[in-house]
């Protein structure tokens, strides 16, 4: 139900406001002001946009495959949105209750790429193709460090399920789960207690610090963001697979590319960063964690938990956009390079240690 | 309750068959590919109908993730995207008929015969995972690192096949 | 689950030969990052020495087995240890051991010769599994663990026959494990369990249905049939055996052939349901090894090279062995044990050799080895001897072997009136006459035409041809004096 009520129109606002975020962060990385005309500050461009591409023809090319083509960009839009069944969105309303949900995840995220090779494929331009062949090439490489880095957390955790994963990092795992600081039980430090950003996976256990990195990483590649753009990347293949498309065609699939965004950015926040739980501990009497979680169930509890998910996972898509406008584009070959002789070497090692480290938290 | 499962049973395999048929009589084989994608969510949906919601999962991230992609690669990577399309010519039309139908009949009545009372219904438990790793690591332990072993030996073939130069370009 | 965790530990101690195969394999994986090409003699000096070292720990395994009274089972019945099982891994050993002494002869992929060996490895754990596997899975499993290692060492001639032959081994390969696998599904749905001595297993197919259970148990056969490239599963042989490097091919004709038997008696043994089947499964076999045996023989009559003949003529002795399991008695599986070992003997002499004259002159086809008695009167006269065992004619193993299956299919004959015993026992001597005149085609070139121009290199002392001339001089013992073997033989018990 989370779905249709929560997040697809939080989706359509996001994608909205992202591409503005997005416009006006590279405007100032580049010292200059981006779109300042429409609405106050240049607010409603991005409105204004998505008007002018509702409006447009939808053109199919002559030579394409029509059918294909015209799936193509549904097939990618609802494979994306399919992800987004299972992600909590507060610490009462969880997504569908699945006890395979990151698993799940990671299936859907391999799942795109259907979509995106059909449309390559059917636009019957080699553009298309190319960029295509690229990102499938792309997200199947880097579907190894992003499911071993998912690995890591998931044998800490010991569940599979996003809503029992988030639980355990915050104050509510009282009573479940016994947290002590940095996973080391010898330390003799309880801080299930405590809550608050110490008991969140990254320092609950500090070597899935370096895997959120590789995941973070991977993230990036599998949303064929910059610098791993090279699907679409402009100055080489005009617009990779999405070159033949126009109008609403096109802005699904842009809405589908955000989607996917937010989604590798839900599920980082879910694994690494504390889910819903709030970052501040709780300190003596000041229980700072206990006011700002509220109890599951309750308005307060809704409230905050869906503040936190959502702040950090806007959070989240803040970095990826600094990245995107930071770094230039790399090489396809040294894409290749670093997923399968860096990330993944790293990440099976990093996937040994984690094992070792469950066996200091019990 | 009953009811309520067998709609949807119906409407998926109704889909998954209704995709394979796609897959044998177009002539177009990235059709072909992409059907069998509509198959494997199918099949994938029933798992999740017997409530194997895990094998569900893996069918989509092994099949639909993993192997179609690569089998699209494939039909992609060896035919030219100019050419007039990728075409199969199919042969014996009528002995494939006969053949086909006559096993179809065969392995139906087959199964019509089997008495399925010999496999006990276990407990439908919907979280099963723990279930399935404490089984893959005691009762079949050997077979877990048999297929281990398999798919290292297909991970070295795979490099050792494709990575291997012809004469002149070696060293 | 604590229970099933001790028996795990409990069994690793029987599971020594396979732990040390899978260690060799993983050592010589990681020897072959280093300087790749150049230490090729040093990766088959190591495969040997890990060959040895599992040879050891399989003769060890021989001795304990020795005091079973019943099957000793392994990581909760996946796998049983059995005296049989202990004498087929013994076979595959030392078959394995032969293949890796003939080395790795492509001279311009040095680089992947520690690949090579490892894939070596990988067949031959296949194959011990295979043999001690007590269960559908594990069956299947260790199934593909041959299949998959067997089309990558096909394609290790590097070029485009072996590439086009490995492409057809696996397609062909792929299609007989799906069509064992759904076999395998319908004798799950019919028994409930996939351990196949299991008391619900054989009770489940006895209530079964005559045609369900029929068509599962002939689906599974399929599967298993390919693997020992019987007839219809035979396609994929002559042309692997052709394109495959030499010792691959020696390879492929003994240790998953001869696991696959292994298996097979076993399945037989089960799919009989203590003869309450309701398919008379010796028409079935009797069949099979008819048209292996005719197929291998009239298919080999036109054959010019060398590998392509012996490739028929693998076909041919698996249709014998099958022949073997038609008889359903203790003495008939006795005589497949001789008639395998022999088997083992005679098939790596010939491939030696052929291998030699390969690797060495240039030969492959029948026509070269012309007037070899002239040239080579030592090699000459061990390939004749060899070509003389391989058709079953005394004063060879050969003919011992071949001697004491058709002798149990006699007994059968006179014993249960099973009449189709005897059209084999005719059919199958029949037919050696017919591969008198292929298999003495090499001998009859080799004697009695003249060498056009004598070869180049004359010196024939390597390992490779001291261990066939050991073979040769081991065959003609084994006529001689078969006791020792037999002795072995003997020691097996089929308790099941």
């Amino acid at each position: 139900m989370s779905t249709i009520l929560f997040f697809l129109p939080f989706l359509l606002l996001f994608a909205v406001l992202a591409i503005y975020a997005e416009r006006k962060v590279s405007a100032f990385i580049q010292d200059r002001y981006g779109p300042m005309e429409v609405g106050y500050y240049g607010i409603l461009q991005t409105v204004a946009d998505l008007v002018k591409l509702l409006q447009k023809e939808d053109i199919v090319p002559t030579k394409a495959d029509r059918k294909l083509f015209l799936i193509a960009p549904i097939l990618v839009f609802t494979f994306v949105f399919a992800g987004f069944a299972v992600v909590p969105v507060t610490s009462g309303w969880e997504g569908a209750p699945i006890q395979t949900g990151v698993f799940f995840l990671l299936a859907i995220v391999s799942l795109d790429t259907i979509g995106i090779i059909m449309a390559g494929w059917a636009s019957n331009n080699k553009y298309s193709l190319f960029g295509a062949m690229r990102s499938a090439a792309q997200i199947i490489s880097y579907e190894v460090p992003l499911t071993l880095s998912v690995l890591s957390v998931v044998m800490i955790s010991q569940t599979l399920d996003l809503q029992q994963i988030s639980i355990q990092q915050g104050v509510h795992a009282v009573g479940q789960e016994t947290n002590y600081l940095f996973g080391i039980k010898a330390l003799g430090i309880d801080v299930t207690e405590i809550g608050g950003f110490l008991t969140w996976n990254v320092f609950r256990v500090p070597i899935l610090f370096i895997t959120w990195i590789i995941f973070f990483i991977t993230s990036l590649a599998e949303s064929n963001r910059a610098p791993f753009d090279l699907p679409e990347a402009e100055s080489e293949l005009v617009a990779g697979f999405q070159t033949e498309y126009s109008g609403f065609r096109w802005s699904l699939l842009m809405l589908a590319e955000y989607g996917m965004m937010l989604l590798v950015s839900f599920l980082g926040v879910i694994l690494f960063l504390g889910s819903w739980n709030s970052p501040l501990p709780n300190i003596g009497s000041v229980r700072l964690a206990d006011w700002t979680t509220g109890e599951i169930g309750t308005l307060s509890g809704h409230l905050w938990s869906a503040f936190w998910l959502i702040a950090k996972a806007l959070l989240m898509v803040l970095i990826q956009i600094w990245v995107r406008w930071t770094y230039p584009r790399i090489r396809i070959d040294q894409l290749m390079s670093v997923g399968w002789k860096y990330l993944t070497p790293i990440a099976l090692f990093v996937l040994l240690i984690a094992a070792v480290w469950r066996l200091f938290m019990i | 309750m009953v009811v309520l499962i067998e709609i949807p049973f119906y409407i998926f395999s109704g889909l998954a068959i209704l995709f394979a048929g796609v897959i044998l009589f177009t002539k177009n084989l990235l059709y072909g590919a992409f059907s069998l994608v509509g198959t494997f969510l199918c099949v994938a949906a029933i798992y999740v109908l017997a409530q194997a919601e895990f094998v569900a999962v893996t069918q989509l991230m092994v099949y639909v993730g993993g192997i179609v992609v690569l089998l699209i690669f494939g039909v992609m990577l060896t035919n030219k995207i100019t050419d007039k399309g990728i075409i199969t010519s199919s042969y014996n039309r009528f002995l494939g008929a006969i053949i086909a139908i006559s096993l179809f009949v065969v392995l139906f009545y087959g199964i019509l015969k089997i008495n399925f009372g010999a496999v006990k219904g276990q407990s439908a438990d919907m979280n099963n995972v723990n279930q399935i790793g404490v089984e893959l690591l005691t009762e079949y332990l050997l077979p877990f690192e048999i297929a281990a072993v398999v798919l290292l030996i297909a991970l070295i073939g795979s490099s050792v096949i494709s990575g291997y130069k012809t004469k002149e370009t070696d060293e | 689950m604590q229970e099933k965790l001790t028996a795990i530990t409990g069994s690793m101690g029987y599971f020594l030969p396979e732990i040390a195969i899978v260690i060799s394999l993983v050592l010589l994986l990681i020897a072959g990052l280093f300087n790749a090409g150049r230490l090729n003699k040093l990766y088959q000096v190591l495969a040997l020495a890990f060959l040895a070292v599992t040879m050891v720990l399989v003769v060890g395994q021989w001795q304990e087995v020795g005091d079973l009274v019943r099957p000793l089972p392994l990581f909760n019945n996946m796998v049983q240890l059995t005296s049989v099982s202990v004498f087929w891994k013994m076979i595959c050993v030392l078959g394995a051991f032969i293949t890796v002494a003939m080395g790795f002869g492509n001279q311009d992929f040095k680089d992947k010769s520690s690949e090579y060996y490892l894939l070596a490895f990988g067949v031959l754990l296949g194959a011990h599994l295979l043999v001690m596997a007590n269960n559908l899975l594990t069956i299947y499993l260790s199934i593909e663990l041959l299949s998959i290692t067997a089309y990558i060492l096909t394609s290790f001639s590097f070029n485009a026959a072996s590439k086009e032959a490995a492409v057809k081994y696996l397609l062909f390969g792929a299609a007989a494990s799906g069509v064992m696998l759904f076999g395998m599904s319908w004798l799950y749905a019919l028994t409930g369990t996939l351990t196949i001595d299991d008391v619900q297993f054989l009770d489940g197919l006895i209530k079964a249905n005559a045609l369900p259970f029929t068509l599962a148990a002939i689906m599974t056969l399929a599967g298993l049939l390919y693997k020992i490239s019987a007839a219809p599963m035979h396609i994929w042989a002559p042309d692997v055996y052709t394109a495959a490097p030499t010792p691959v091919a020696a390879y492929f004709s003994i240790v998953p052939k001869l696991a696959g038997i292994g298996i097979l008696m076993k399945w037989m043994m089960v799919i009989n349901l203590f003869g309450s089947s309701p398919v008379n499964w010796t028409i079935v076999l009797a069949t099979i090894a008819m048209i292996s045996i005719g197929i291998g023989n009239f298919s080999a009559l036109w054959q010019n090279n060398v590998k392509r003949l012996l490739a028929y003529s693998s076909i041919a002795h698996s249709g014998f062995l099958v022949a073997g399991l038609v008889a359903y008695s203790e003495t008939a599986y006795k005589a497949i044990l001789f008639y395998s070992a022999i088997y083992l003997l005679m098939n790596m002499a010939a491939f030696l050799f052929v291998n030699h004259a390969e690797k060495e002159w240039g030969y492959t086809k029948v026509e070269d080895y012309k007037g070899l008695i002239n040239v080579q009167p030592l090699l000459g006269v061990a390939l004749v001897i060899v070509m003389i065992a391989l058709t079953g004619l005394p004063p060879t193993g050969g003919f011992t072997g071949k001697f004491l299956i058709f002798s149990a299919l006699w007994d059968s004959y006179v014993e249960s009136g099973n009449d189709w015993s005897l059209y084999l026992l005719i059919f199958g001597l029949m037919n050696t006459v017919i591969a008198l005149f292929y298999y003495l085609k090499l001998p009859y070139y080799i004697i009695f035409k003249n060498a056009e121009q004598k070869p180049q290199k004359q010196l024939i002392f390597s390992l490779q041809n001291f261990i066939g001339f050991f073979l040769v001089v081991m065959i003609l013992l084994s006529f001689f004096k078969p006791d020792s073997l037999m002795r072995i033989i003997n020691s097996v018990s089929f308790a099941f």
